[in-house]
């Protein structure tokens, strides 16, 4: 095995592996990746068996071969070589890397001993772009459950959405105190996915890194995987077994009452109030009256605050109390100037989305204080 | 000269020996409920008043006590069931001392209708005091009537020792639940101030009955364990690793269809389970036992929940390994997977110090000066070791900032578990699970004496409770709305989660409610409703600490620190275990022999 290819390209090819090889693994080789060297490119492969990436990299293979090496370590070494190309070449299971007059060596484990991949030859792949698919991302992560226990919850539900006049996506997160949904384009139908599936936190994480905002991407799914294919990657996720809780019972029926806001004075506002807030809990308390809204937030501990937004609203005069950082969190996301907040009345959940369009909507489950 | 030894009136002895039998209402039921299983009824009625505190009423359609014979069954030593002593080791009847009814009898007021298929007419009999009253025929349905009344009246000692009515209650339940779980073709029904709080259908066999009785959530994660070794017939279930109780409550045996407790067969069980589930924490198991009557003698006491085994040494290896074994070979697929004790990510101990971790995993939990000694001197071994690897892996550590406590300076964090400080006096450990634990019970006692506030769930969740759990359960439901988590009963055999406290973090409701049912049956002794409220207080925050095990960022223990310095009563957590221990710099230089 002998390759020469370029210090930068490797490098980035090297670091988009060091999310998904294990740390802590029984099985050590779960540690390394596989580098193989075929005509005009070297593939580079890493797994920790539930994610595998698969990415091509142009270098010069003037012998073909392939072994597999600690990823860190790899790492580490190519960061530290200055000068533009190595070369790298294996003789039994010791590599040679070398730049100029830098030589590293570093013993690997044998190719044959790496978890095959399974294969895709025969998946149907539909289109998206990227940048679709990372807003998507964007717009649903922050509100999945984080404790491990809901395996189901830890992670977003992925779903064909289209009805008889558009093809789109769906994107649902929740953990159970706030659900964050969010549509985006789709070229045609993707019929194996019509039912839901879940993809899990770690996957989802993997995806937004190593999918570019202005590539195409294929996504597709076999047996229990979804996979992403752009021109040189191949990024496999294994879903979650479990089932989804039924997130369309509980849109509310119902719309509270509609608000316009601006986005980004209100977006300031409530961090004004998260200052004060505790750090476990964060209350905010909203009051509607005509012509304005009222933000207090009060801590025993730190003190109070209080600020005033003058908005459109002429109905009964109301109180409802939230998490600030729910709000936050749900506002972050919307791209454009003002959102559209439907404030539930009484113990019911209220719905932030945008003023002008339906592709995102937050539904957030009021603070009793 | 008057004499000091005196032979006792019958009445007063039986009144002592009753009270090895009826000790509460519980027995009570456990003694008739029995009888009516060995009468063969097909369908059983439990009747309670005011938790069985008031009166008791079982009716069964079982064969019926013949006429004759009546005023026989209220005669210490009188039994349908043996006839020599020999006998005993042959026994297959629940009951055979002939002790219950006259026991009963003599401590309660005892009434009895009860008619044989064959006969036309039945018999009533009163009994009260230990003095038969009345026997008579009388027209009744087939099978048996007791209804037990003016309990334990005359026994004022230990009428005084009774606790709640609803701990009453669901002490009779949990009875009730034992003897339903190995009598799936008999129906049972428990009724309580006329409401009915627990019914089994007939069921088709043993599995049916356990999934219908220990709810959905045990039959999800029941893995099935068998045996058949020497004699010994093992069978039944066990919990999955990742489902556990906070007790032993759960954990049931019966040995001949008997529910015993026997500390061998429990230990047999845990001892499959360690270093699987977390430390303190405990599977549920029902687990059937069929052993001939020879090799094991159940006559040890009279309420005989305690059983000798002839050989418990190979019946211990035999539980201990079926369970084991069942729990080795769990399909993983299916959840069964021990994500809980995973190492969590971003840990940057070197490899030496984590091996260290390991080994003081050990001894996580016992505080005893010697252990500590130990981990302390391990820890400061293998500090030298990983010299340029700060000990804590947390981010931010290393910035200029200095968290101090008490004058005393942070170092790190020690197996993920404990916060190391030193200062001029030598040097603490605090142990942040328990320190966090006090902080939250107490901001959490001030929030239930102020205005809570309550983070509503989007999407309520249903957590499957036994019926004796839910009695419990249901004195408590206007102190958990106070500090914020809305609960409400949900069938005979859920509640119905809510909402939350929003001073807790994201935990789970299924845990939360079991915790706080298991901290509520855990009760020795009457305890008013702050002790009760307490011990919830102590249940949540126990659940919404952080754990051990769990890296801490320095902003974290900066906040930590801070909450920590001014909370009261902060040397303990609200369980009593230490949250701090000092080491002085004496001690060190004993230990070192400098001094």
């Amino acid at each position: 095995m002998e390759i020469k290819i370029n210090r930068n390209t490797f490098l980035d090819g090297i670091q988009k592996t060091l999310g998904i090889v294990e740390k802590k693994t029984t099985m050590p080789i779960l540690n390394n990746i596989l580098l193989t060297g075929e005509v005009g490119k070297l593939k580079i492969v890493a797994t920790d068996r539930e994610i595998s990436l698969i990415s091509y990299y142009d270098a010069e293979v003037a012998e073909k071969g392939e072994i597999t090496l600690s990823a860190k370590k790899l790492y580490e070494m190519v960061r530290e070589i200055q000068g533009e190309v190595i070369n790298f070449t294996k003789i039994n299971n010791i590599v040679k890397i070398s730049c100029q007059r830098a030589v590293y060596k570093i013993p690997g484990l044998p190719a044959d001993d790496f978890p095959s991949i399974s294969d895709d030859s025969d998946v149907k792949f539909y289109n998206i772009s990227g940048s679709v698919i990372k807003d998507l991302i964007t717009k649903t992560s922050f509100a999945m459950a984080t404790d491990e226990m809901r395996k189901n919850l830890n992670g977003v539900l992925l779903e064909d959405g289209s009805d008889g006049n558009n093809c789109f996506f769906r994107m649902v997160a929740t953990d159970g105190h706030r659900l964050a949904l969010a549509k985006g384009e789709a070229s045609e139908i993707f019929q194996e996915i019509t039912k839901g599936v879940i993809v899990p936190r770690k996957g989802l994480m993997e995806i937004k890194k190593i999918i570019d905002e202005n590539e195409n991407v294929g996504i597709g799914m076999h047996k229990n995987m979804l996979i992403l294919r752009t021109e040189n990657t191949v990024l496999k996720v294994s879903l979650v077994d479990a089932d989804y809780p039924d997130y369309k019972r509980v849109i509310p029926a119902e719309k509270g009452i509609g608000v316009v806001l601006e986005k980004e004075p209100f977006l300031h506002a409530l961090k004004r109030m998260n200052v004060v807030s505790s750090e476990r809990y964060s209350g905010v308390i909203l009051s509607f009256s005509t012509g304005k809204m009222t933000l207090n937030s009060t801590n025993l501990d730190v003190g109070e605050a209080m600020e005033e937004i003058d908005i459109k609203y002429s109905g009964d005069d109301l109180d409802v109390g939230f998490n600030v950082n729910y709000l936050i969190d749900a506002i972050s996301v919307i791209n454009g100037d003002s959102i559209l907040f439907e404030v539930g009345q009484g113990l019911k959940p209220s719905v932030i989305k945008p003023a002008d369009n339906d592709n995102f909507l937050c539904i957030i489950m009021p603070l009793k204080i | 000269m008057p004499n000091h030894i005196v032979v006792l009136s019958e009445e007063i002895a039986n009144k002592i020996a009753a009270g090895e039998v009826v000790e509460r209402p519980a027995s009570i039921v456990k003694e008739l409920v029995e009888n009516a299983i060995d009468a063969g009824a097909g369908d059983i009625r439990v009747e309670l008043e005011k938790g069985g505190t008031a009166s008791i009423a079982v009716i069964d359609n079982g064969s019926g006590i013949d006429h004759e014979d009546v005023a026989f069954a209220f005669e210490r030593h009188a039994t349908s069931k043996i006839r020599s002593f020999e006998d005993i080791y042959r026994v297959t009847s629940l009951g055979f001392r002939g002790e219950a009814l006259p026991s009963i009898a003599s401590v309660a007021r005892v009434e009895l209708l009860t008619r044989r298929p064959e006969d036309l007419s039945g018999t009533r009999a009163v009994v009260e005091g230990g003095v038969i009253k009345e026997i008579a025929p009388a027209g009744c349905s087939a099978g048996t009537q007791i209804r037990v009344t003016k309990i334990l009246e005359n026994v004022p000692a230990r009428r005084k020792f009774l606790k709640t009515e609803s701990t009453e209650q669901s002490l009779c339940l949990d009875v009730i639940v034992r003897l339903a779980l190995v009598h799936p073709e008999i129906r049972f029904k428990v009724t309580a101030a006329g409401r009915e709080i627990f019914s089994a259908p007939e069921a088709k066999d043993i599995s049916a009955r356990i999934a219908f009785v220990m709810g959905a959530d045990f039959s999800d994660h029941a893995l099935s364990v068998a045996a058949d070794q020497e004699g010994v017939a093992l069978s039944g279930f066990v919990s999955r690793p990742e489902f556990t109780r906070s007790n032993s409550k759960s954990i049931f045996l019966f040995v001949n269809k008997r529910f015993i407790r026997d500390s061998g067969v429990s230990h047999a069980i845990l001892s499959a389970y360690r270093r699987i589930i977390e430390p303190r924490r405990f599977p549920a198991a029902v687990l059937f036992m069929e052993i001939s009557p020879g090799d094991v003698d159940v006559n040890v006491h009279p309420a005989k929940m305690e059983v000798r085994f002839k050989d418990s040494r190979a019946v211990h290896d035999l539980v201990s390994k079926t369970v084991a074994g069942s729990l080795a070979c769990r399909e993983t697929a299916a959840g069964g997977f021990v994500y809980r004790l995973a190492p969590r990510e971003g840990q940057t101990f070197s490899p030496v110090f984590r091996k260290d971790r390991d080994a003081s995993a050990d001894f996580a939990g016992l505080y005893s000066r010697r252990n500590l000694e130990q981990a302390i001197s391990q820890d400061l071994l293998s500090r030298s070791q990983v010299a340029e690897a700060p000990v804590t892996a947390g981010s931010g550590y290393g910035d200029k900032q200095q968290i101090t406590f008490n004058n005393y300076q942070y170092l790190g964090q020690f197996a993920g578990t404990y916060l190391i400080f030193a200062g001029g006096n030598g040097f603490m450990l605090i142990d942040q699970h328990a320190a966090h634990e006090r902080i939250l019970f107490e901001k959490l006692k001030k929030s239930s004496a102020e205005k809570v506030a309550s983070q509503s769930l989007l999407l309520p969740e249903v957590v499957s409770l036994s019926p004796g759990e839910l009695a419990l359960f249901s004195g408590c439901i206007d102190f958990l709305q106070e500090i914020g988590l809305a609960v409400e009963i949900f069938g005979r055999d859920a509640v119905v989660v809510k909402a939350l406290p929003a001073i807790l973090p994201q935990t789970e409701s299924r845990e939360i409610i079991s915790d706080i049912v298991d901290e509520l049956a855990e009760q020795n002794k009457i305890s008013d409703l702050k002790e009760r409220k307490e011990k919830i207080l102590a249940a949540l925050a126990c659940r919404a600490a952080v754990k051990a095990n769990h890296v801490l960022t320095a902003e974290e223990v900066m906040a930590l620190c801070r909450d920590l310095a001014e909370t009261p009563g902060n040397a303990t957590c609200p369980h009593g275990r230490p949250v701090i221990v000092n080491f002085s710099v004496s001690e060190i230089e004993r230990m070192f022999k400098r001094k």
